[in-house]
């Protein structure tokens, strides 16, 4: 089998992306139903694809970093932005995190009714909502660990910021 | 009928066709990011895929 490189696929990955979004976009915006055999394979593929974007990019922006990097007038700032969505989707865990906070914030879990108990942050995974915005893109609504304070990011802004990186 | 790979690949084409001047655009950033540090290494993941 070729090598492939992360360069090979992570733009095709954006562009399929854009694609996958500006179609849901157009359904949301339509407000037409969904049909299953489609439309939920679309949904799942864009669902991947978004998560293994963020995850890739993160890596490469992790190696970009060192150095030199560090010195780039974007690239720490953007680095940030991908970390903080990137941990809680590979280590289920809020970014920065710490033991004060593991043993004191309670989450509680959405969709599941509303006499749902809280759980203490310790005890679970975090998994956080993935709202959808106007444009079809997935996002994460995260918070700051030190101060609660609510931050959601989406995959379109951070691919658009990187695109914007050496403007 | 043309195979899942077949699909795919027409799916990514003409996704690169949609957003024509975004390939050229994640090309200079991808080589930008390997200057800023010099890593020629750096985009060079390997893969078993």
């Amino acid at each position: 089998m070729a090598t492939r490189t992360l360069f090979d696929f992570n733009p095709i990955c954006d562009l399929i992306l854009r694609g996958l979004e500006d179609e849901l976009a157009n359904r949301l915006a339509a407000g037409s139903e969904p049909v299953p055999e489609t439309v939920l394979l679309a949904d799942s593929l864009q669902h991947t694809l978004t998560r293994y974007w963020v995850l890739g990019t993160h890596d490469v922006l992790r190696m970009a970093k060192r150095g030199a990097g560090e010195r780039h007038p974007k690239l720490p700032t953007l680095f940030e932005k991908f970390r903080f969505v990137r941990m809680p989707l590979a280590k289920l865990e809020l970014a920065d995190d710490n033991k004060a906070l593991r043993d004191s914030l309670l989450l509680v879990r959405v969709g599941e009714g509303a006499n749902v108990e809280p759980e203490l942050y310790r005890k679970v995974s975090y998994h956080p909502p993935e709202p959808i915005d106007e444009r079809g893109s997935i996002g994460w609504a995260l918070f700051m660990a030190e101060t609660l304070e609510p931050v959601t990011i989406f995959r379109r802004d951070l691919s658009d910021e990187l695109l914007a990186l050496f403007d | 009928m043309p195979g899942i790979g077949h699909l795919l690949a027409a799916a990514s084409v003409q996704a690169g066709k949609n957003h024509s001047e975004l390939t050229a655009k994640w090309r200079d950033v991808f080589t930008g990011l390997v200057s800023i540090n010099g890593d020629a290494d750096l985009i060079r993941f390997q893969s078993d895929l």
